[in-house]
């Protein structure tokens, strides 16, 4: 079945398929009907006369919906076919798949409509792996329905499948005996719904659902800010990154009726401290209930007690939250699994942020507890060998994350020698998270808390640790930061992007960020698209490592805006272009990561393979980069508008982004772009090009070239 | 999978009576509402009611915010935090119905309930 997929998902429902809408799951091909991080359907495929169609074409009508066109097989020489099939299918709870076969002939048809149904009932963290399941499958046919069932003790999963066309239903799935008049058509509706222990996941199946979810969508994107530009691929990246922004919206069981982004499609289709925390951020101007709803649930699962094998400590943020059959039997640890050391304190970011932007005290009285107790972790649980910075050790030795900073592979934290660091280690950007949520809790502590002994124990900590980490961290002979110390107390001391995030934060003193701005516009960590996450050079640099050299647009938007917090204002105009005019090539939608390659070497960026597509923050960082380029801030009830933008389009470029909520009502912001920045033109790379990339046609006629 | 040590056997209205005994939870300050306790097999049934924190037990009520079907083992596991609500839920031993948020705070007492 390997080839191109199909997927479409509500919610954490999602439906991979293959370009036929047929379902044929093996170890090398994730496809299937998953919900709450269960496999549902593991083959689901249509034949007629015992043939597989062909596809003539597939279309993403939605996020949630997708129809494909197929004829019947006609071997290798062209026939005209006499059969349309058309199969439409939309995610809810299940899905509901409306299928209709038209003769086109001038005789009357016999068929035998078949669809062959199984589900495997694997754990997302089982689809890859060939693991033998621990309970008993099982199936049966009750009243024209097919029920197909899981049961591991009182662990019960079922799918449910009716057709509403009278069919012959057996163990292998559904079939029908169809005679079909001279240009008649006949169709059905199949429903596929799901169970869990016994119970429908949600009221209702996919179809009846769809109008509202439409609807949905629609207010969503009128609620947003609207966005004109001159330059017009601008427009494009903003209202894709609004639509899939509403494609990751997840309800957190703990927070009916609210909407949080998840980490990614299809994979990551679930509550991350670290991912949902910084999307929410990115997305604040644009959509800010999305960060409401994120703050509450992460509240509702603060850690409350010390877990081994969740990683869980009282008052820490978790990482990760999954409901499948290991989460549930502890065979993995995320029920939730706590095992992140920066997701505690961008958390309180998150809620002065919130705050500050909708003028909304309310929460921050509403989080008191939940703040403090946050606070304390940091002081408390954070800092593991008791040199005064947070860092990370593993409590759960089998199971648990080797590395629990946003770089999290095993490998990203190497000495500028390619050697690995040993743990704890206290990564830098941790550091700045901690400084900046001391101050913003300071001004809560004051402002919401009335506690201004707090407000001054928190000033003087984040004081102290501004200047320890400045003397601590400082590689002069490097002319940065240390990327870590590890547990050993060494300097890691490879070049690394997450010295944009000291920017960020505003932990650098003001030399030190010179320096390190200077650095990230040096081309051993600039590749002419992006910062790259290593500087080439270094022992462990590799451009299609994961986070050994690949640009990471999430990671520029953070180093874009620290760059304008410190005044580098043009370095962050060039950051800001390179990576959008990268998006221009992956059709307006900025992949989780793309090569470090050198963009004279390559003339377009190099998607990187990646599981999910879109990526939350990945999503997230062309907003955050229009916050930037028209310097959003808000002050008190007002929203402060201080454009710096660079020349988009010929003759400069202008920008408006209209209705932008917060706790002034809505505001308009306008801005003109004036900064040259040494970025290649877009159409003068565009010209470069000649050949090799699959989506360079569709990119350039995109962004008007010709 | 807990690392929490083994505590004491105890029946249902002892362990609901520590928790009330212990009194207001600092963590659950913000947490108001009435949970209806179901243990089967036997049918029996308790409604413990917080409000800002602090737990009392209340006769039978007309409305609860959520309510944990689960018999009486499962439920002094969960109660003493041997067994996570979270993972009994998922796996079918615990129902429950209602604010799952309010729900899951029922891991906050398991630190008075010996």
């Amino acid at each position: 079945m390997s080839g191109p997929t199909v997927s479409i998902l509500e919610g954490n429902t999602f439906v991979v398929s293959d370009r036929a809408g047929n379902i044929e799951a093996s170890l090398s091909d994730p496809v299937g009907l998953f919900a709450w991080d269960t496999r549902y359907l593991s083959r689901w495929i249509l034949s007629v006369d015992g043939l597989v169609p062909n596809v003539l074409s597939t279309d993403d009508l939605h996020y949630y919906e997708a129809q494909f066109f197929l004829v019947p097989g006609t071997g290798t020489i062209y026939v005209d076919a006499e059969l349309s099939i058309i199969r439409k299918r939309a995610v809810g709870s299940g899905f509901s798949e409306e299928i209709r076969i038209r003769n086109e002939s001038a005789r009357p048809i016999r068929l035998h409509v078949k669809l062959d149904a199984a589900a495997d009932f694997a754990d997302l963290f089982e689809v890859k792996d060939a693991q033998p399941k621990k309970g008993q499958l099982y199936h049966s046919v009750h009243d024209g329905r097919l029920t197909l069932g899981y049961r591991r003790g009182p662990f019960v999963r079922e799918t449910l499948i009716t057709s509403t066309a009278m069919a012959h239903v057996d163990l292998d799935g559904l079939s029908f005996d169809l005679h079909i008049e001279p240009h008649g058509e006949w169709s059905t509706r199949i429903d596929v719904d799901i169970s869990v222990g016994g119970r429908p996941a949600v009221v209702g199946h996919a179809d009846g659902d769809r109008p509202q979810r439409g609807k949905d969508l629609t207010a969503w994107l009128q609620g947003a800010p609207v966005l004109r530009s001159d330059w017009e691929p601008l427009s494009r990246i903003y209202t894709r990154s609004l639509v899939d922004l509403a494609a990751l919206r997840f309800e957190p069981l703990v927070v009916p009726g609210g909407a949080l982004p998840a980490a990614g499609l299809p994979w990551f289709m679930s509550i991350f401290g670290r991912d949902s925390v910084i999307t929410s951020l990115q997305a604040l101007p644009y959509v800010p209930e999305l960060a409401r709803t994120t703050l509450r649930a992460l509240a509702r699962w603060q850690g409350t007690r010390v877990d081994d094998f969740r990683d869980e400590e009282p008052g820490k943020i978790l990482h990760e939250l999954r409901y499948g059959e290991l989460a549930a039997f502890e065979e993995r640890p995320h029920s939730p699994y706590y095992g992140a050391a920066d997701a505690t304190p961008l958390f309180l970011i998150l809620l002065d942020e919130y705050s500050a932007w909708m003028a909304d005290d309310q929460i921050v009285r509403d989080l008191e507890v939940e703040a403090r107790a946050a606070l304390a972790w940091i002081d408390d649980y954070g800092d593991h060998n008791g040199d005064g910075y947070v860092d990370y050790e593993k409590r759960n030795k089998e199971t648990g994350l080797e590395n629990q900073c946003w770089k999290d592979s095993w490998n990203s934290i190497l000495f500028a020698d390619g050697s690995n660091s040993r743990l704890p280690r206290a990564t830098c950007e941790i550091q700045g998270y901690v400084y900046d949520a001391r101050m913003r809790c300071a001004r809560l502590a004051r402002r919401v808390w009335n506690d201004p002994d707090l407000a001054s124990r928190l000033e003087r900590s984040a004081a102290e640790l501004k200047a320890r980490f400045n003397r601590d961290y400082w590689m002069e002979d490097r002319g940065c930061f240390a990327l870590a110390i590890d547990g050993d107390g060494r300097l890691v001391d490879s070049i690394t992007s997450n010295i944009g995030h000291l920017l960020w934060s505003g932990i650098a003193d003001e030399d030190k960020a010179a320096r390190c701005v200077e650095l990230m516009m040096d081309a051993r960590l600039w590749s002419g698209w992006g910062v790259r996450t290593m500087a080439e050079g270094e022992g462990g640099y590799n451009p299609i490592g994961y986070h050994l050299g690949t640009v990471w647009p999430h990671d520029n938007s953070i180093i874009a805006s620290g760059m304008a917090r410190y005044g580098y204002r043009k370095e962050a105009a060039r950051v800001i272009s390179g990576v959008l005019q990268a998006a221009v090539f992956f059709d307006s939608r900025l992949p989780e990561a793309f090569a470090g390659y050198d963009r004279g070497l390559t003339k377009y960026p190099v998607l990187y393979p990646t599981a999910c597509s879109p990526q939350a923050w990945a999503t997230g960082a062309p907003l955050l980069f229009l916050r930037t380029m028209l310097g959003l801030e808000p002050v008190g009830r007002k929203l402060l508008v201080a454009p710096e933008l660079p020349l988009l389009a010929e003759g400069g470029g202008w920008l408006e982004l209209l209705g932008i909520p917060g706790g002034w009502g809505r505001a308009d912001a306008f801005g003109r772009g004036q900064i040259e920045v040494d970025v290649e033109p877009l159409e003068a790379t565009m010209r470069g090009v000649t050949a090799g990339a699959a989506s360079m046609g569709r990119a350039a006629k995109a962004a008007g070239v010709r | 999978m807990s690392t929490t040590p083994a505590k004491r056997a105890l029946t249902v209205p002892e362990a609901l009576d520590q928790i009330v005994a212990a009194g207001e939870v600092p963590s659950l300050r913000r947490a108001s509402g009435t949970y209806e306790i179901d243990i089967e097999p036997g049918g029996h049934r308790w409604f413990l009611k917080v409000d800002h924190g602090r737990p009392t037990l209340e006769a039978e009520t007309k409305y609860s915010d959520c309510s944990i079907e689960c018999n009486e083992a499962d439920f002094i596991d969960i109660a003493q935090g041997r067994r996570n609500l979270m993972t009994a839920f998922m796996q079918g031993r615990v129902k429950c119905s209602g604010d799952l948020a309010f729900a899951l705070d029922l891991r906050h007492f398991a630190p008075v309930v010996q």
